[in-house]
């Protein structure tokens, strides 16, 4: 398959991503995080039909970045909203917290694996311990949809965990500025500090979301600023990379920025999303086509070491979430489960570390946030299933208290 | 002065405030990235490329309105000023990299042309069409030919030639100084939604007129190339291969535009994606069969609008892309313009541009009268045809593939003419609805693409 093949195929991709999933519905792609998408992206590429040679699809890369750096603008927009509904402090508090302590454990145990029983050097360790931690700790969005287009009605626990799955995302996304400021800077003619990357990672998506702000409002409808909106993505997404910063970072906190600063953002929301599936769907493709499975024995274990331990701190951190929200005694383990739903986030994390580190660590870390991914839809479902579908006629939907506005 | 009216400034400063503000961080961001990391090249650049063309391309443009002046003039500036003289944000190889995008740019402005000619409209113009199209062909290239022969002894390429080879470069010339721009008109119909008798003669014998060229230009370097080298005949090759390349791409357009037909009336959706897919893959399979991808696309919308009810919806998807298009597309062609070869050719290239408007005005003048066209259109009716782009190019590339000896000088002059006619051109049209009263006259399809300046400053109009 050459390159148009390929890009004509990504657009026919795209085509029914658009076309069959309409935003917030989720039971249209089955899975909560797509990974449907990936695995057959897996088996087109190299390592098993080779119908996407592994030059073409690595041609793509550009593109691939363009796409998922797009997709974190889309996040960044709706940041901090269920819905409609702006979510309060205790929310965001909340939604950090789970994410960074689950980051911090499946960190410690990549790091511990990869150095004591797979012998990887400090630096390695750590650049896998950082990737595979800042990939596991969040919760996809599409989990709460998934149990609310299956027409269970919204319950505390499902709020709580729609919230955690709109709030957590901040922790991968911003981690991923600290992973790139802590890579080896570009050539530069000046010297900048690490800390100085990471704030010049937020300067420029600011700069950008505030300037698209300010522009966007000088139209009379939210419609006429895709030009201002897809020129600044990729003259972010271009210096981003350029600079060695995080393109996905610039764009989340481009978007965040954007939605304070736009009087159209609520136009804005709905439209970016309608994007999203079109984007996301060819990006899980090549993700698919790109990914290689740790060959080597040592990085095998780094993967098993990372799944054990993010199911066990998710499950964890889960039941004592629903513990804290006074939930039924019997949802509280399933809603564990529930928690380990990972989703697109995670997907464009690991295919970040991979574009930016091509070689084993970037393997090993795209393919850990896959088979998380895959993994995360089987238990996730099963626990879904067992925390909602299974009392659907339970408790009417309540805000968690001072959470909502 | 009014409140309402005040208002409207206000909106309209703040509007143009903003943009200026806007333009400045975009050239800054992008001026400070390249200046701390001097060394980066790759396919990242491309990204920021686009990126930077479309962002500058549309503010430019807001301020542009200011001046009175075509979004097209603010879209192929921004090239200029960004590209590889000036600013070097859009490096000479970004922009080579960048011809997928004019690739794609292409198709959805002649699906556009075609889609826009409608049967109804070109009726009644046949008469005056079919006076112009002939006045121009032989007027126009006789006269452009003897005012190439009056400055061949200032050219590097034809000083030392004999006569009679000077003759031959000379009908070149002509042949390739009638043709004109269908994206700029359409790029101008875009900005301007204009109706009337000038805006649908514009349309018509522009987009009418890139067959004619097409022709007359293979025509004529199958003819001059016994004067070039007279160890050669007529090549009736040369002909053959024009007939098989205007015959398959009516045939393709026609087929292409009844699936286009058919998808709109079953489907319809996703239309922005299918014509992605349409604009690489046929443009791909086009140029494998060395087909013409305008004259395909052109008659694919033609055929949609004419034989089947689904135009408008076609119209409205590919206008809902415009904005985007034409400025990557301008400003792309911006960036391409040879300023250092223009400031050698200049001379030579102003004094034939001038001689093609003067051409241009005068035989437009007789053709209208022979044809008793609207008093409108026997006044402004020149203007479209000023503007030159892509399809000028484009041909000047065949010729130098025919005539390797002087062809290499001959595109360079073409390119160095082409670049001020791509400027002047837009201008002198716009001037002209503006002055006709057309602008803004035309359904607006997606008139909530214009940005609030248009509305904030019409109370003040």
């Amino acid at each position: 398959m050459d390159e148009m093949t390929l890009l004509l195929v990504l657009l026919v991709v795209s085509y029914f991503g658009n076309a069959l999933i309409v935003p917030g519905q989720a039971a249209a792609i089955s899975l909560p995080s797509g990974s449907q998408f990936i695995l057959l992206g897996f088996v087109l590429g190299p390592h098993v039909l080779g119908v996407v040679p592994s030059d073409a699809a690595a041609s793509f890369m550009p593109l691939a970045m363009a796409a998922i750096s797009w997709l974190s603008l889309v996040l960044g927009t709706s940041y901090g909203y269920a819905g409609d509904r702006r979510l309060l402090a205790p929310a965001f508090v909340r939604g950090f917290s789970v994410a960074l302590l689950s980051a911090a454990l499946i960190a410690a145990a990549v790091f511990a694996a990869a150095y004591w029983v797979a012998g990887a050097s400090v630096r390695d360790a750590q650049l896998m311990a950082l990737g595979i931690g800042l990939a596991g700790c969040e919760t996809t969005r599409q989990s709460a949809r998934w149990v609310l287009d299956r027409g269970i009605a919204p319950t505390r626990l499902l709020t709580l965990l729609e919230e955690l799955a709109v709030t957590d995302e901040v922790v991968p996304l911003l981690g991923l500025s600290c992973f790139f400021a802590l890579a080896p800077p570009p050539v530069t003619l000046v010297s900048i500090s690490h800390g100085g990357w990471f704030l010049l990672t937020l300067l420029l998506g600011a700069v950008l979301g505030l300037t698209s702000a300010l522009l966007v409002s000088g139209f009379s409808a939210a419609e006429a600023a895709w030009g201002v909106l897809l020129g600044a993505a990729l003259l972010g997404t271009g210096i981003a990379w350029r600079l060695s910063l995080s393109p996905l970072t610039t764009l989340f906190v481009m978007g965040v920025c954007l939605s304070l600063g736009s009087r159209h953002a609520a136009e804005l929301r709905p439209l970016l999303a309608r994007t999203g599936p079109g984007v996301l769907l060819p990006a899980l493709l090549l993700t698919g086509a790109l990914l290689r499975l740790p060959y080597d024995e040592g990085h095998l274990y780094v993967s098993f070491a990372a799944v054990v331990v993010r199911i066990a701190a998710r499950v964890l951190l889960g039941r004592g979430l629903a513990q804290a929200t006074r939930a039924e005694p019997q949802q509280r383990w399933p809603f564990g489960f529930a928690m380990c739903c990972t989703g697109s986030v995670s997907v464009l994390v690991g295919l970040s570390f991979a574009l930016y580190f091509p070689g084993p660590v970037g393997d090993v870390v795209l393919s850990t946030a896959v088979i998380n991914g895959v993994l995360g839809d089987v238990l996730g479902i099963i626990g879904m299933r067992q925390t909602f579908l299974a009392r659907s006629g339970g408790e009417a939907r309540e805000p968690l208290a001072a959470s909502a506005s | 002065m009014s409140a309402a009216h005040s208002h409207g400034d206000r909106s309209l400063f703040a509007v143009r405030a903003y943009a200026l503000l806007g333009l400045g961080v975009v050239f800054g961001a992008l001026y400070i990235s390249e200046h701390v990391t001097p060394d980066f090249h790759g396919p990242f650049a491309v990204i920021s490329a686009v990126g930077f063309l479309l962002l500058a391309g549309m503010l430019s443009a807001q301020l542009c309105e200011a001046v009175g002046l075509p979004h097209l003039t603010a879209y192929i500036g921004v090239g200029v000023l960004g590209g590889p003289l000036v600013h070097d944000g859009v490096p000479p190889t970004t922009v080579e990299q960048l011809s997928p995008v004019n690739t794609l740019a292409l198709a959805l402005i002649a699906l556009a042309g075609g889609a826009e000619l409608r049967v109804p409209m070109l009726l009644p113009q046949l008469r005056s069409l079919t006076i112009a199209t002939v006045v121009h062909s032989l007027m126009g290239v006789a006269l452009l030919t003897l005012t190439f022969l009056a400055c061949s002894t200032f050219l590097p390429f034809t000083q030392h030639e004999p006569l009679r080879v000077t003759l031959g470069i000379a009908l070149l010339w002509g042949a390739l100084a009638i043709s004109r721009s269908p994206s700029a008109t359409l790029g101008i119909f875009a900005q301007l939604r204009p109706d009337g008798p000038l805006s649908r003669y514009a349309l018509a014998f522009v987009m009418s007129s890139d067959i004619i060229v097409a022709v007359l230009t293979t025509l004529t370097v199958a003819l001059v190339r016994p004067l070039i080298e007279p160890m050669s005949g007529i090549a009736v090759s040369d002909l053959l291969a024009l007939g098989h390349e205007i015959f398959g791409s009516i045939t393709l357009g026609v087929t292409l535009g009844f699936a286009l037909a058919l998808y709109l009336w079953l489907v319809s959706g996703q239309l922005l994606l299918v014509l992605l897919a349409l604009g690489f893959s046929v443009t791909e399979g086009l140029r494998y069969l060395h087909f013409d991808p305008l004259l395909t696309f052109l008659t694919a919308g033609f055929v949609v609008s004419n034989l089947s009810n689904q135009g408008a919806k076609l119209l409205h998807a590919v206008e809902a892309t415009g904005s985007l298009v034409f400025v990557v597309f301008f400003a792309t062609a911006g960036a391409h313009l040879d300023i250092p070869l223009l400031s050698r050719l200049w001379p030579v290239a102003l004094t034939l541009a001038a001689a093609r408007i003067a051409i241009t005005v005068g035989a437009h003048r007789i053709g209208s009268r022979l044809a008793k066209d609207e008093p409108v259109v026997r006044r402004w009716g020149w203007a479209p045809l000023v503007s030159q782009a892509g399809l000028t190019l484009g041909l000047s590339a065949m010729v130098e593939r025919a005539f390797p000896s002087f062809g290499g000088g001959f595109r360079s002059l073409i390119v160095a003419t082409v670049a001020i006619n791509e400027v002047i051109g837009p201008i002198l049209f716009k001037l002209a609805l503006d002055r006709s009263g057309e602008t803004g006259r035309g359904t607006t399809a997606h008139a909530a693409a214009e940005p609030a300046v248009s509305s904030a400053a019409a109370p003040a109009e």
